[in-house]
């Protein structure tokens, strides 16, 4: 067994020696970033390595078995011998370890080396999208974006001196910034104590009249005005509750006016501003408010009265839009690109969702993710248009199901298993500055704007499990690039999102049967090898050694044709059987083995 | 004698269950080109299970002298037994069996073996040419489609990376010989297989022709099986059984190429001096490995046997 393993190692490194040279010498390289070359052609070389390892451990093996038998003295005469029986136990240990060697390379080696060679291919045009992107914000003067940017540029290429010099520019600008107005730097949005978010949502009517009554009580009417108008609200309309709040919202109102002209005039300059953005607020105009607010809040950062409603107007604001520089707070580098899938809804239509980029939002277990470059096809139950969406960034949170109410639940089906729905948020704002609120793009079909049905919308929803969604950014074109777990999880929802059942299944059963083919063929290589043993009283001369090389391209061609047979094989299994094929091509496998095993043990001279 | 006998029901083994692996292999390809994402396979296909068989068996015999002089390699006789069991199997297999079985095969092929080519499924992601194909909808009767082009490349600039399609023809043709573009995606045919089916897809019309020339036409061709029986001159190479067959594999795809080479027009002219004609050259070649086969046989002893018995 020495021999076996002594031959094999010898020969895999000379193979790899050899697919090196290829790589090094007769492979075209595509365009790397620079300084990257080297570990690229390392890796493809590698890589290359790992396709050939089967065909090289198999006859590696076959010629280290015909050694091995050659030191047997006696001859054996009948099938199923005991010497055989002892052979076989260290044949199907060796038959073991090479196949978890050879089932490791594929399962693990191959997607790593694989998925470095492509970020390796795919840096220079990610590199010039980062440079691009931080340029056109330093334009918009969005610096701490830009800045973000220009960062995960230099992760890619650290000795750019583009980038160094974007940086720099940032750098310069911040301090820029500093230097005019120590005042414009931006302030801390102050955050909504818990209990307050508590009671906006979800105190009664009578709750949040008792509470406008207090702070009329003593003399805050503001607060007062606001209460009571939340209480409005949540009343029923023509209620008892209704009606007292309408008052007291009136009487705190008069309140009000009348400070505006008793006051003296240090008071005046900050109540004028302070009425206009409150005014703003509880006219539903969040945006209005929250920047109002937020200007106010610079000039006046003491003031009470303008710290609460800056921090109820961002938290309104943070409700129906978010702020499109917390993409890179996630710490840039997009973790998945080009995700795309349909959903179908419970009306029978449909939405097509293609997603450029995602990234996930640092310390949250992925309920929050930030998306590039968003479109929305849907369709009817039929296949015919009826709108379409693009917008340059989206926010999706996962949104709890019991949290939404009747219709919507109604609207995205029934989910009654499921914990949370993606929710895409789609306007987004400057957290700082006032500039338009980034909106969709909306397109319609005629039907639908004859319909009058026409209205742009500020969320979707997608009616499909959240779970799915981190599932589907994992899904690739190529079911060999997935791993293990993620192809079983997403075999029963394959057609459901747009994906062929059958091109997956098939992936799955060939990798699951991967490793008992490789035991069964590792033991029929003994069965040759014994064959085919040198028979003793001749000498190896290592001349013969060359024949090592005709065998392993002769088993390459053969493994790739059984490859093509196995997966004809699959293919036919499933179109009849479904899902069932999967748990017959393993009976299949393990009945190979055993026929393999047989083949061996019934060998005699 | 016993050695002949056996080696003729190992021939007869080899011609059975070839023909039947060749033919079950056929129904695969031909199943797996009609599944198409998301349907049930419903159709049955109408090519002639009976004019596969016979194609199969044809091609086995052909290739079985290899597996017969790997056989002697194995269970190593008198040289006269060895001689015996290779001239009677090959002239029963290019004399009787191959004209027999491509006869047949062309009698029963199936006279109406129109492929309908299938309409892709609706709902379905297909990668083709760097973007992604959605249909929403399919038209069979106009063979249109409506739904999306996702341009993964951006080569139509499109400021979503999205083109919409509306009434736009299907390339049925895209997913030949299969039905689904994502089916042919994951079967890449090996190059071993490719160059091994269209050797066979040459050689099968090469052979009809013949036939239809007469006997001594097809003697001319069948002079093909005279080489590769020859290469049991091979047999005692070298001192290891493993390299003796090694040898013959080599010596088989040897005179496969020299061979195949003829056929796609090659006129067996070395230097443009003279020209061998087909026949000539494999009668030259099994003049050669005979006498390779012949001297050995006489100045060494049969390495292939077992001397621990």
């Amino acid at each position: 067994m020495k021999r076996v393993v002594a031959s094999t190692i010898i020969y895999s490194l000379c193979v790899f020696i050899f697919s090196a040279f290829l790589v090094f010498f007769k492979t075209e390289i595509p365009e790397l970033l620079p300084n990257s070359e080297f570990a690229y052609k390392i890796k493809l070389s590698l890589l290359q390595f790992c396709s050939l390892l089967p065909s090289v451990i198999i006859s590696a093996f076959i010629i280290g078995y015909t050694f091995m038998f050659n030191t047997l003295d006696k001859p054996i005469f009948v099938r199923f011998s005991p010497t055989m029986m002892k052979f076989f136990k260290r044949i199907l240990v060796a038959a073991l370890f090479g196949s978890a060697f050879l089932t490791i390379t594929y399962e693990v080696a191959m997607p790593l080396l694989q998925q470095s060679i492509n970020h390796m291919k795919e840096a220079p045009s990610l590199y010039s999208q980062y440079i691009k992107s931080s340029e056109r914000y330093f334009n918009e003067k969005s610096y701490i974006v830009s800045y973000q940017y220009a960062k995960a540029a230099e992760k890619l290429y650290p000795a750019s001196s583009e980038v160094a010099a974007l940086i720099d520019k940032c750098e310069v600008s911040f301090d820029r910034l500093l230097e005019t107005s120590v005042d414009d730097v931006a302030v801390d949005i102050p955050a909504l104590p818990q209990d307050e978010i508590l009671v906006m949502n979800n105190a009664t009517s009578y709750q949040l009249l008792q509470k406008a009554q207090d702070c009329f009580a003593s003399e805050n009417w503001i607060d007062a005005h606001y209460y009571s108008m939340l209480a409005i609200a949540a009343a029923e309309t023509g209620s008892a509750n209704e009606l007292d709040a309408k008052f007291l919202a009136s009487e705190a109102w008069n309140k009000l006016e009348e400070i505006g002209v008793y006051q003296d005039p240090e008071v005046e300059t900050l109540y004028k501003p302070k009425m206009k953005a409150y005014e703003m607020l509880v006219d539903g105009d969040i945006v209005g408010a929250y920047y109002a607010f937020g200007d106010l809040a610079k000039e006046y950062p003491k003031d009470r009265d303008i710290d609460r409603y800056y921090a109820i107007a961002s938290y309104e604001m943070q409700q129906n839009y978010f702020f499109f520089d917390e993409l890179p707070e996630s710490g840039m580098l997009e973790d998945d690109s080009n995700v795309y899938f349909y959903v179908t809804r419970p009306n029978g239509s449909f939405y097509v969702v293609y997603i450029k980029g995602t990234a996930t939002v640092q310390d949250t277990g992925g309920m929050v993710q930030l998306l590039r470059d968003v479109s929305v096809y849907q369709y009817t139950r039929n296949g015919n248009f009826i709108m379409s969406f693009y917008v340059p960034y989206a926010k999706m949170v996962a949104l709890p199901v019991d949290s939404l109410d009747e219709k919507t639940k109604e609207a995205i089906g029934n989910l009654d298993s499921v914990d949370s729905v993606p929710m895409m948020m789609l306007e987004s704002a400057d957290r700082v500055q006032k500039k338009e609120i980034c909106s969709p793009d909306f397109t319609f079909s005629p039907e639908v704007v004859a319909a009058g049905k026409d209205n742009p919308f500020s969320f979707l929803i997608l009616p499909m499990p959240y779970e799915d969604f981190l599932l589907l950014k994992n899904v690739s074109n190529n079911p060999d690039e997935m791993t293990l777990a993620d192809l079983f999880l997403f075999i029963r929802k394959t057609a459901n999102y747009g994906y062929s059942k059958e091109t997956y299944l098939q992936a799955l059963c060939y990798r699951i049967c991967l490793p008992i083919m490789y035991v069964a063929i590792l033991i029929l290589a003994a069965g040759i090898g014994w064959n085919y043993r040198l028979l003793p009283g001749s000498r190896f001369r290592l001349t013969w050694a060359f024949i090592l090389p005709f065998l392993s391209i002769l088993l390459y061609a053969m493994l790739n044709m059984l490859n093509y047979i196995q997966k004809l094989l699959n293919y036919s299994m499933i179109s009849l059987l479904g899902l069932g094929a999967l748990p017959l091509s393993i009976v299949i496998s393990i009945c190979l083995f055993i026929f393999s095993i047989l083949t061996f043990v019934s060998r005699k001279s | 004698m016993r050695s002949v006998v056996s080696s003729l029901v190992v021939f007869l083994a080899i011609c059975i269950v070839g023909s039947l692996l060749g033919l079950a292999i056929f129904m695969l390809y031909t199943h797996t080109t009609m599944v198409v994402a998301g349907e049930r396979f419903t159709e049955s296909s109408d090519v002639s299970i009976l004019s596969w068989l016979l194609y199969s068996c044809a091609i086995s015999a052909s290739a079985s002298v290899l597996f017969l002089i790997n056989y002697t390699i194995r269970h190593p006789s008198k040289p006269i037994y060895h001689i015996l069991s290779i001239l009677i199997t090959s002239s029963l297999a290019w004399l009787v069996i191959i004209p027999s079985c491509l006869y047949g095969a062309e009698q029963f092929l199936a006279k109406d073996s129109q492929n309908n080519p299938k309409m892709p499924s609706a709902r379905y992601f297909r990668l083709d040419s760097g973007g992604v194909y959605f249909y929403s909808a399919v038209y069979p009767d106009t063979v249109t489609s409506e739904g999306i082009y996702i341009d993964l490349n951006n080569d139509f600039g499109s400021k979503d990376g999205i083109v919409k399609i509306s009434n736009a023809p299907i390339n049925l043709e895209v997913a030949e010989p299969f039905s689904d573009l994502l089916i042919k995606e994951t079967m890449q045919i090996p190059m071993a297989m490719e160059k091994l089916l269209s050797f066979y897809h040459l050689i099968g019309k090469i052979a009809l022709r013949a036939m239809d020339h007469g006997f001594l036409k097809w003697l001319m061709f069948a002079s093909m099986g005279l080489a590769f029986g020859s290469l049991l001159g091979l047999r005692r190479l070298f001192r290891w059984r493993m390299l003796n067959c090694i040898a013959i594999l080599v010596g088989f795809s040897g005179i496969l190429t020299v061979d195949a080479l003829y056929f796609s027009g090659w006129n067996g002219s070395f230097f443009g001096n003279f020209e061998i004609p087909f026949w000539l050259m494999n009668c030259i070649i099994a003049m050669l490995l005979s006498c390779v086969g012949i001297l050995f046989t006489l100045f060494r002893k049969d390495p292939n046997l077992e001397t621990e018995q």
